[in-house]
């Protein structure tokens, strides 16, 4: 299936989990009345993070790019090395791996979807058509995910304190 | 695919209405198709429907699917088929256009039309397949085409899914080609992530300096459709998998 079932089922757990997350963590942060900019710019990254974090795990397990997404936010959060070999290996020995990603590149030389590869989380080891598919479902959520934050930011805006 | 299209099977007597050429080559029952080339495309169509689908029933050729194809083909394909015509009835490629174009096959001819149509699928699949159709699943061709049969399977596939893909971006409605589309789909999905970072700032700011916690419920009571959401049963519970959670007031007012 190529869809998603953006449905506001999916709306609402998306939200949800990033609702919460945020909230609790602003409530458990320091008073920011004045914070440098790093600071400023460490909370945004975190609050990105925290965004797309929850709407890979709103997706579950069910999508590639759902998966690699984890994999690379586990390793942007620990701030440890990471490789999508290792996510990968289980699968599949890690010479095979990197033939066939090396193989997808040279097949790709011409097609352009080299540049959808690097955009698409976990892109680079899938074959063009499944690569297909998860950019369609990635772009849904993604834009499912643009909208509800908006409207969360409507929303607090609406409401100075 | 790795069976050849036509085998016997295809043309035993389990399935009368598949292979009753008169049906499908309607000499002069279709609309627009006058040419030589049009009947071969319909061939062409019969055998690929026929075994794109598992069963035995080829009622009706698309005679849309097959207009799509004389518009292609039909040059190409009536000269091979004029060929066909002309010779005799021993080579392997040019049986088919002269049994027929005597008329229908009856009966006890199917199993000699088999071997017949193989071959003029053969010629056929050799031609068209240079040729580039879009919308047409040309699976016509015997086992030494499969690499083209392969090929144009997937080629379809990937175009199947751009045109899905190019529904999905609002901005590469009026383009056609697949880089194009390739580049508007990279530059969206830029453009969205690009959004998210904006967004993120935003919120960023807006949970440092106001208190978001008495709008909650509406907020989510606009977006979700009136129904306010538990936030501690969403802590202990996070189940991603779109429950539509039913709430309480929500819990974490304690600021």
């Amino acid at each position: 299936m190529k869809t998603p079932s953006n449905s506001i089922k999916r709306r609402f757990a998306l939200k949800f989990l990033r609702t919460l997350v945020r909230i609790r963590k602003s409530t458990h942060q320091p008073s920011p009345s004045q914070s440098s900019t790093w600071e400023i710019r460490r909370r945004a990254q975190r609050i990105k993070l925290a965004a797309y974090s929850s709407m890979a795990r709103t997706v579950g397990s069910k999508r590639a790019w759902s998966r690699a997404l984890t994999m690379k936010l586990r390793a942007a959060m620990g701030n440890r090395p990471w490789s999508m070999i290792k996510q990968e290996s289980k699968k599949m020995t890690r010479r095979k791996l990197i033939a066939k990603r090396k193989r997808h590149m040279e097949k790709d030389l011409n097609s352009g979807v080299q540049e959808l590869r690097r955009l698409v989380p976990g892109g680079q080891w899938m074959d063009p058509l499944s690569l297909m598919q998860e950019t369609a479902h990635f772009l849904r959520c993604l834009e499912t995910q643009v909208r509800v934050m908006r409207s969360i930011v409507a929303e607090g805006e609406g409401f100075p304190c | 695919m790795d069976h050849p299209l036509i085998n016997e099977s295809s043309f035993s007597t389990d399935n009368p209405s598949a292979y009753s050429l008169a049906e499908i080559w309607p000499f002069s029952g279709e609309p627009g198709n006058a040419g030589l080339g049009i009947r071969v495309g319909h061939l062409g169509r019969f055998v690929e429907t026929h075994v794109s689908m598992e069963e035995s029933t080829v009622t009706v050729t698309d005679q849309s699917g097959a207009r799509k194809r004389k518009e292609g083909s039909s040059e190409m394909v009536s000269t091979s088929s004029a060929d066909n015509l002309n010779s005799s009835k021993g080579k392997r490629a040019k049986i088919v256009g002269s049994k027929d174009e005597d008329g229908a096959p009856k009966g006890e001819d199917e199993s000699s039309s088999a071997p017949e149509n193989k071959t003029t699928e053969s010629l056929k699949g050799s031609e068209p397949s240079k040729q580039d159709y879009i919308h047409v699943r040309v699976r016509r061709g015997q086992a030494t085409d499969n690499h083209s049969l392969a090929e144009r399977a997937r080629r379809e596939k990937i175009s199947e899914r751009m045109k899905f893909l190019q529904d999905l971006v609002p901005s590469c409605n009026k383009v056609i080609g697949k880089a194009i589309v390739l580049d508007e789909i990279i530059n969206y999905i830029q453009s969205l992530q690009r959004q998210v970072e904006f967004m993120s700032m935003k919120l960023e700011a807006v949970n440092s300096t106001t208190n978001l916690n008495p709008s909650v419920e509406a907020f989510s009571s606009k977006d979700v459709g009136a129904t306010p959401f538990d936030a501690s049963r969403m802590l202990f519970v996070p189940q991603a998998a779109g429950e539509y959670i039913q709430c309480s007031h929500p819990e974490w007012l304690h600021m």
